[in-house]
């Protein structure tokens, strides 16, 4: 591990059985994470860009298999901790994460306030008293009176109760946040003061925060480096000035950029022809070849690696990355 | 539509009850071949405005004419006998939920001609053609496919595809595209393009994503609460916005770029009030940077600035020289 990095990710391999077989849903994906960045992952449903979350916790559903890659967490592998011993160890303390939805799936009939402290009575080992007042200055840190520690969820909006989840998140105060879609169910306005929320504890609270979205525009809100995800495999990965200062490197980066609907200029949106790719039976050589527009012979009988350019940028992709 | 409005009773225990404005007092017009963009954010009114202009739901109040006459009251046997429910369609936001997953995309499509009594022959040609129309190709394989076998973006190309089969003359489009991966999404806009000119058809594009309305639309129609706070132009409203809610929504829409992470955007404060309450005067009043007393208590009218370009703004005039 180089300095400064506190998470690091190495040819990791998860796989679902299903009925038809296994679906690789992260197939050899690798990357870190300094102290104090944001990691945009960004991917298209099927990319693999959940399920990388959810193994980064430990929380994967039964039917999912961590098949091998490392995952190391201050110099701890902590795909070989069993689950209990990882969520006593880390669970919260060093990593934490805000799941899709997770808004909705606030106990109903227990105080918001109530909610966030339980972690820090329960595994903290604090008296009542302190873990309320911690958990009121969480509720002021996240944008919100102190006073919101007495409501219910019913009583809140979706946005408040966006910013109450990210506060049980952050009560442990771990080092690594993760926010899965964060904003896809909130109103553009309400999106864009989450954002700036994020923004905020990013300066402030010196948190890493790994940022899985579909959608690259809001990606490039907040991120110091972009990992684009397709087929279970991370296919490019850099710094946001450069996947978005220039072209993108990777075709698949380039198409999906040229997607986007746009409020100024002239570009027409433009779409990427066919569906994502069964990771049952992925396809030969470079996953992202039947959609290509720059295919050639060698995509097809043989996978890219990931090229490290110059700048440290990785690309994978034969006519990209060399 | 004229004067639209949509009141819901709310009940607060056993004896009282509360209106809920959903639709207050929105006229808007939809021409043959223009897709007008209805835009806002939950809970304004949009799909509400988009189901009674089809009769899914009718009006507290105000009225619904379709090529001139009056459809606000007929009965729904009456809608049927002279073909409206062919002439006005509907397309949904979630193509997972709204196509059964026991039927084959061949049946799905045959299900709206059997109830008009169309012939099996007819029938036949209506739905290959339907399917080339949204470019599945080759349809006779598509007729045999279950919607599981298909892609978000394939389904709701199979919704669209249902919804012409009978030759509407309008369209709604309530958020058609945002549960579609953004690499498919602007073939579904282009479709709706395309479909507009083809068939000489008018469209409702109802969507939460100011950023996509810019390329279907003909003109652009802001909501807020329940209200129309601005309509023009698409090319104007985004360039030269007159409502203050116009601008921050448009400043509100992330965009790629290489420095987001280094600023922040303005955004605007607070949520929006609850439509069981919502605040006298102009409704933005409670959010609005530029409000002055007069908002408080004054409902502003929506008053033409421009050439077809109208905004509901007390301030309206300053803001105009303003830019």
């Amino acid at each position: 591990m180089t300095s400064g990095e506190i998470l690091h990710v190495e040819d990791l391999h998860v796989y679902y059985s299903t009925p038809k077989g296994y679906l690789k849903a992260v197939d050899g994906v690798s990357f870190n994470l300094h102290k104090g960045e944001s990691l945009a992952v960004v991917g298209e449903s099927g990319s693999g860009k959940t399920t990388l979350g959810l193994t980064l916790v430990r929380a994967l559903p039964k039917n999912a298999k961590i098949v091998s890659g490392k995952v190391i967490l201050n110099g701890e592998d902590i795909i070989t901790l069993s689950t209990e011993e990882f969520r006593k160890k880390h669970s919260w303390r060093t990593i934490s994460i805000v799941f899709q939805g997770a808004m909705n799936s606030l106990n109903p009939v227990i105080k918001v306030g109530d909610q966030i402290a339980e972690p820090l009575t329960y595994r903290g080992g604090l008296s009542k008293e302190e873990a309320r007042k911690i958990a009121e200055e969480f509720i002021e840190m996240v944008g919100m009176p102190r006073d919101f520690y007495n409501r219910y969820p019913h009583e809140l909006s979706g946005g408040m109760k966006q910013r109450i989840v990210i506060a049980m998140a952050l009560v442990m105060k771990p080092q690594i946040l993760i926010l899965d879609e964060p904003t896809s169910a909130l109103d553009v306005t309400i999106q864009a003061q989450i954002i700036n929320l994020v923004k905020d504890l990013l300066d402030n609270l010196g948190l890493s925060v790994i940022f899985i979205t579909h959608d690259l525009a809001l990606a490039s809100e907040i991120a110091d480096r972009v990992a684009v995800m397709y087929g279970g495999q991370v296919v490019e990965l850099g710094p946001l000035e450069e996947l978005l200062g220039e072209t993108p490197k990777h075709p698949y980066s380039e198409k999906l950029l040229a997607s986007l609907p746009r409020l100024r200029g002239d570009n027409v949106p433009e779409f990427i022809p066919g569906r994502p790719p069964d990771l049952i039976n992925p396809p030969t050589g470079c996953r992202f070849h039947p959609r290509c527009p720059y295919v050639f012979e060698r995509c097809i009988v043989e996978e890219p690696p990931l090229f490290r350019q110059s700048s440290g940028h990785l690309v994978k992709c034969w006519l990209r990355g060399g | 539509m004229e004067g639209v409005k949509k009141f819901y009773e709310v009940r607060k225990g056993l004896l009282s009850s509360q209106e809920l404005r959903a639709l207050d007092d929105v006229s808007l017009t939809i021409q043959r071949r223009e897709t007008v963009s209805v835009v806002g954010e939950s809970g304004c009114g949009k799909s509400t405005l988009g189901r009674i202009s089809v009769r899914l739901l009718e009006p507290t109040d105000g009225r619904v004419f379709f090529k001139g006459e009056d459809i606000t009251r007929i009965p729904e046997s009456a809608l049927r006998r002279l073909s409206f429910r062919k002439k006005l369609q509907i397309i949904f936001q979630d193509p997972y939920s709204s196509i059964n997953p026991f039927m084959k995309i061949g049946e799905v499509l045959a299900e709206p001609l059997e109830i008009h009594g169309f012939p099996a022959r007819e029938m036949k040609r209506r739905i290959l053609s339907a399917l080339e129309d949204v470019k599945l190709f080759p349809p006779e394989e598509f007729v045999e496919r279950y919607p599981h076998e298909l892609s978000g973006g394939q389904r709701q190309r199979v919704n669209i595809a249902r919804a012409l089969i009978l030759d509407p003359e309008y369209l709604v489009a309530d958020e058609p595209v945002s549960m579609i991966d953004a690499s498919s999404r602007a073939e579904i806009l282009l479709l709706l393009k395309q479909i507009r000119d083809a068939r000489d058809m008018g469209i409702l594009y109802i969507t939460h994503d100011i950023a996509t309305a810019r390329y279907v639309s003909d003109r652009i129609a802001v909501m807020y609460l329940g209200e129309l706070v601005e309509i023009g132009p698409t090319t104007d409203v985004l360039r030269r916005p007159i409502h203050p809610y116009t601008s921050l929504l448009l400043g509100s829409v992330p965009e790629p770029t290489p420095y987001g992470r280094k600023k922040k955007r303005v955004v605007i404060k607070g949520e929006p009030p609850s439509v069981l309450n919502p605040p006298t005067g102009c409704k933005f009043h409670t959010r609005c940077p530029l409000a002055i007393e007069k908002c408080k208590y004054a409902r502003p009218q929506l008053t033409e600035y421009f050439p077809n370009h109208s905004a509901a703004c007390h301030r309206a005039e300053e803001i105009i020289l303003g830019n």
